[in-house]
């Protein structure tokens, strides 16, 4: 009986370290919805898209797609500012002439944009899943960091969770202590009075779009290497999980989406080890469904996303 | 006659609260309205005379009291004893449910009561069940549904598990102490508290404190209409459709007698067409049935609200700043609108700023300040209050 | 001068002028000398119809109640699949099928609406998104029911009166046929006491409670009648295409729905009609001209046509009321 149980226990250390490792990445993801919706309370259907270009561009550039192979950490880098600047883009292109327009239109619109994107991925790149090639990605990223018994932590892992815990410590770092956080909060809480108490809204707002994209397009690399694929679709499914993250730990805080990132991540590692693997998509949807019909504001959730 | 007639009270307030949170906006008040009268309800800014609108038909729900129109009761009372006992109760039940997952596991998948994970899940599952008894101590309406669909599960688990406890005399946990001595008084335990749970919510008096509320919608069909302080016109729509939509509540068409060209539904479809077109006429805008509300001006944006509700063949209607934005001549004119729909028998509650309104339309007066009732009486009395002067003026 | 205030799609069944050139383009079509091209025309004729019927369903969501629903592929596979697999198992005539799948359609449109009711706009949206892709997860994964990935091959014809409908035409005047159906039942309802208060609680849920209209259940049964209009046109395709697949019923098919009624006019009946006229057509263009491998990345356009349309013309081609 011990036995089985120590097996069980170590099986069950594993899929804790993967659950917490995917859950990290669902909540970089998921900061990006929750604080755009924050700001401007649109549900951004195009981050998901932001996260796949992110994924794309460092591998065009580590590969040398447009013609020049770029160092690994570079082309990481510029992937990550190209991301950050189109989200921006998208932002004055496609929302900003809505912002008084019904909130159906936006929604509308970044659904768009969602799929226009993805296209545009497809055009591009094509269907067929692209991996990192190890000869351009340092070696010790696949190198089993911490071994205890058989409970292997990669430095893949590794670096995932520590990018992902700086990150967010940054960001909530800059959404507290910095000016631009202060009116990123004062906007959340009265765009008009903000506006009135000298706060340039329409920057600000590009700001978060700015600093919400720049983290997807991290948590877009981050996967591209962990499962090694990197495909146009890749941004629709790890959108929608990171969205229900979003809203399991109430959309709108920070707080809340690295929280609800990390209990998606494991609830879907678990469930899919544990319950049926081929349901493991469905449970991020239950979740999603089941939050927003219990409990709309989630975990931390400030906004009563009740009628009236 | 006719004088002891227009006696009868129409609508009667006891005691109704409403809290948001901390904050009281409605503190107590009672009032009435009989039949054909005119009463207006005036107070600062911010005393609480839309919330207690929106308590009235049941837009918000009222914390506690009651309200009576028509002779049916909308909001029951709510005493704090039984709202303490529900809560007492339901405390008590979550902690019951503590022992209601293993039951149910034990009844699909007894294996899993072993397994690490499925414990994890198990508890996690029992605290959203702990979770939802939450809504209890706020006494929505179906919370008391859910927590009956609840007790008749736990019982049907725990018969279910009684009769096939034989088949768990020889399982152990984790191979330290027996299970089969906990397995049936715990099942016992649960049935029989289930079941006196079930009992009890049955009782008259916690049924009550579970409260009757009417939707808004019903309300308006007992015969309560209103207009908003700020306009909520149905604005893309033609004047003619808003006071259609008021025929509503009045109309029986549905969906098959629509699609087949019942005679029936054609017929009332006309009617309600000549009625709309009549309330319309009656407020003075007969020359802008197909106008889109969104379109018309600010003053007529208002009489079309009033018409709206007039479709609805009220009884009382209330009015929530009718004259809210309109120059002296529009506000006579409503005067005498509102003096024509008094005389149609209908009687009027209504929230106005405007003194000059008030004092000529008003048989009695309420005041409100800070959601509680400081005066009441006729305008001359109410002129002369001192509480009011003070309230309107700041204390001297 | 009231026939000139009334909208276009009042006068759909009441304007001769109007309807009947229309209704003899369309039954003509099939007789038209197209040579070789015949067959594929009639194709494409047909699956516009289907998509008229689908656009004209979804309309009844968002365009007249203005809830966004995003997963309204749901009910076509759910249709679809009902009529497909009661006639492979149990082979059973088109008139038996199509009520029941417009009947399952309609039981699951209460299903997911019933939780939905008293959640804003765009948590709405969310909910019927999920909705769609956790049906799609099931149909993909309950082999027994369904055979999941390898699809419902073989399912027969259409039948009327014991004859099998095989000629293209037949089809065509079959779903034709469903259209008028359909039409003629939201264009009553539209100016009837039903779609006034589904109207009503697009413009203002709370004073639509005031005026004494039930929410909730006006809410179930837009939600009810959509999803059995989006059911038998899933019903139809089934029997038409004779083979589905779960693959069928992706997201993008319900984005390609909302598109063309977003393109002709929300809550304009007319309007979804342009739309599916417009679009469909253009897609399978698309698919023809473009090179295999641009083709499938069509729905760029439609993505574009998206936003530009909600920055633009916000209320479509044919809006639905004009100042």
């Amino acid at each position: 009986m011990l036995n089985t149980l120590l097996e069980q226990s170590s099986l069950f250390l594993q899929q804790l370290v993967n659950g917490v490792t995917l859950g990290s990445i669902y909540a970089l993801i998921a900061v990006g919805y929750t604080m755009v919706y924050g700001v401007i309370q649109l549900i951004n259907f195009a981050h998901g898209e932001i996260y796949m270009l992110g994924a794309f561009l460092s591998f065009s550039l580590v590969t040398g797609f447009f013609g020049i192979g770029l160092p690994f950490g570079l082309a990481v880098v510029i992937a990550v500012i190209f991301c950050a600047l189109a989200g921006v883009f998208l932002d004055i292109v496609a929302y900003r002439p809505l912002r008084r327009a019904p909130r159906l239109a936006a929604l509308i619109t970044a659904i768009g944009m969602s799929i226009f994107l993805q296209n545009l991925a497809l055009l591009i790149w094509g269907a067929q899943i692209k991996s990192f090639p190890r000869a351009v990605v340092p070696a010790f990223l696949f190198a089993p960091a911490l071994q205890f018994g058989d409970v292997v932590i990669s430095w893949l892992q590794v670096v995932i969770l520590t990018t992902a815990v700086l990150l967010m410590v940054m960001l909530q770092l800059i959404v507290h202590y910095t000016r631009i956080g202060r009116a990123m909060r004062a906007i959340a809480q009265d765009k008009t009075a903000a506006a009135l108490m000298g706060v340039n809204v329409d920057r600000v707002v590009s700001y978060t779009f700015a600093l919400g994209s720049g983290l997807g397009g991290v948590a877009g690399i981050l996967v591209g290497l962990y499962y090694n694929a990197v495909y146009p679709t890749m941004g629709y499914f790890a959108g929608i999980k990171a969205f229900a993250a979003a809203v399991l730990g109430g959309i709108g805080s920070i707080p809340g989406a690295i929280l609800g990132g990390g209990i998606l991540g494991l609830a879907e590692v678990f469930g899919g080890g544990y319950i049926s693997s081929s349901y493991s998509d469905g449970i991020a949807y239950a979740v999603m469904i089941l939050v927003i019909l219990v409990k709309p504001t989630g975990l931390f959730g400030r906004f009563a996303r009740d009628k009236a | 006659m006719t004088e002891r007639k227009s006696k009868k009270i129409l609508l009667q307030t006891h005691n109704l609260v409403k809290k948001f949170g901390g904050l009281t906006a409605v503190k107590d008040v009672s009032l009435d309205v009989k039949a054909g009268e005119i009463v207006a309800l005036i107070g600062p800014n911010g005393a609480g005379k839309t919330t207690f609108f929106n308590c009235l038909n049941q837009v918000t729900v009222p914390t506690s009291g009651a309200v009576t129109f028509a002779d049916q009761s909308l909001v029951s009372v709510v005493s704090p004893a039984t709202k303490l006992l529900v809560l007492r109760l339901s405390q008590v039940f979550a902690g019951l449910s503590l022992l209601w997952l293993p039951l149910v596991l034990g009844v699909v998948w007894p294996e899993a009561f072993f397994r690490l994970e499925a414990v994890i899940a198990l508890s996690s599952l029992t605290l959203f069940r702990i979770y939802l008894l939450r809504p209890l101590s706020r006494f929505r309406p179906w919370s008391r549904l859910l927590l009956i669909i609840f007790m008749l599960v736990d019982i049907v688990c725990g018969a279910v598990w009684l009769a096939r406890s034989a088949e768990f005399s020889e399982i152990s946990f984790f191979g330290l102490f027996p299970f089969y001595p906990l397995l049936v008084p715990g099942a016992i335990i649960l049935i029989a508290g289930a079941l006196t749970l079930l009992v009890m919510f049955n009782l008259p008096r916690v049924r009550e404190a579970f409260g009757r509320y009417l939707r808004a919608d019903t309300i308006t069909r007992l015969g309560m209409g209103r207009t908003f302080q700020n306009i909520r016109l149905f604005s893309s729509l033609s004047a003619l459709d808003n006071v259609k939509l008021g025929r509503h509540c009045r109309t029986k068409a549905n969906f098959f007698g629509t699609v087949f060209c019942l005679p029936q539904a054609r017929r009332e479809e006309q009617d309600s067409a000549e009625k709309a077109a009549e309330c319309l006429r009656f407020v003075g805008l007969g020359d802008q049935l197909l106008t889109r509300a969104g379109a018309l001006p600010y003053g007529d944006q208002r009489r079309l609200e009033i018409a709206r509700a007039l479709a609805t063949e009220p009884r009382l209607l209330l009015l929530d700043e009718p004259a809210a934005g309109m120059n002296p001549t529009e506000s006579r004119e409503l005067i005498t609108l509102v003096r024509r729909i008094s005389r149609a028998g209908i009687a009027i509650l209504i929230i106005e700023h405007d003194m000059k309104v008030i004092m000529n339309l008003a048989d009695r007066i309420f005041v409100l300040d800070h959601g509680e009732l400081i005066a009441s009486g006729t305008p001359e009395a109410i002129r002369k209050d001192k509480k009011v002067i003070e309230a309107y003026l700041g204390a001297q | 001068m009231k026939n000139k205030a009334m909208h276009l799609d009042d006068r759909l069944f009441s304007d001769k002028k109007l309807y009947l050139p229309l209704l003899a383009v369309v039954l003509i079509l099939p007789w038209l000398p197209m040579g070789i091209a015949g067959p594929y025309v009639i194709r494409i004729a047909t699956l516009t119809l289907v998509y008229m019927v689908l656009a004209l369903g979804l309309n009844v969501v968002p365009g007249f109640t203005g809830l966004l629903d995003l997963g309204y592929v749901g009910f076509f596979g759910i249709g679809a699949y009902t009529a497909g697999l009661l006639t492979v198992y149990y082979h059973w005539s088109l008139w038996l099928v199509l009520p029941l799948a417009a009947l399952n359609g309609a039981l699951w449109g209460i299903l997911r609406g019933a939780p939905t009711l008293r959640l804003s706009d765009d948590y709405f949206a969310i909910v019927t998104f999920g909705f769609s892709e956790l049906i799609i997860l099931v149909i993909k994964n309950e082999l027994w029911l369904t055979r999941g990935p390898m699809g419902v091959p073989g399912i027969a014809r259409p039948d009327l009166f014991g004859i099998v409908l095989n000629q293209p035409w037949q089809t065509y005047y079959l779903i034709f046929f469903f259209l008028l159906l359909v039409l003629w039942t939201v264009v009553r309802i539209r100016s009837s006491r039903l779609g006034r208060a589904w109207f009503a609680i697009r413009e203002d849920e709370i004073a639509a409670e005031c005026v004494g209209v039930n929410v909730a259940r006006y809410k179930i049964i837009a939600f009810a009648l959509s999803a059995a209009i989006g059911a038998l046109a899933g019903a139809f395709y089934a029997r038409w295409f004779r083979f589905i697949h779960p693959d069928m019923f992706k997201f993008w098919e319900s984005i390609l729905i909302l598109c063309l009624i977003v393109f002709g006019g929300m809550g304009s009946i007319t309007g979804a009609l342009v739309g599916a006229l417009v679009l469909i057509p253009l897609t399978e263009i698309l698919r023809i001209v473009l090179p295999p491998e641009f083709s499938n990345a069509r729905y760029l356009v439609f993505g574009l046509l998206i936003v530009v349309m909600m920055r633009w013309r916000p209320a479509g081609l044919l809006p639905v009321e004009k100042d």
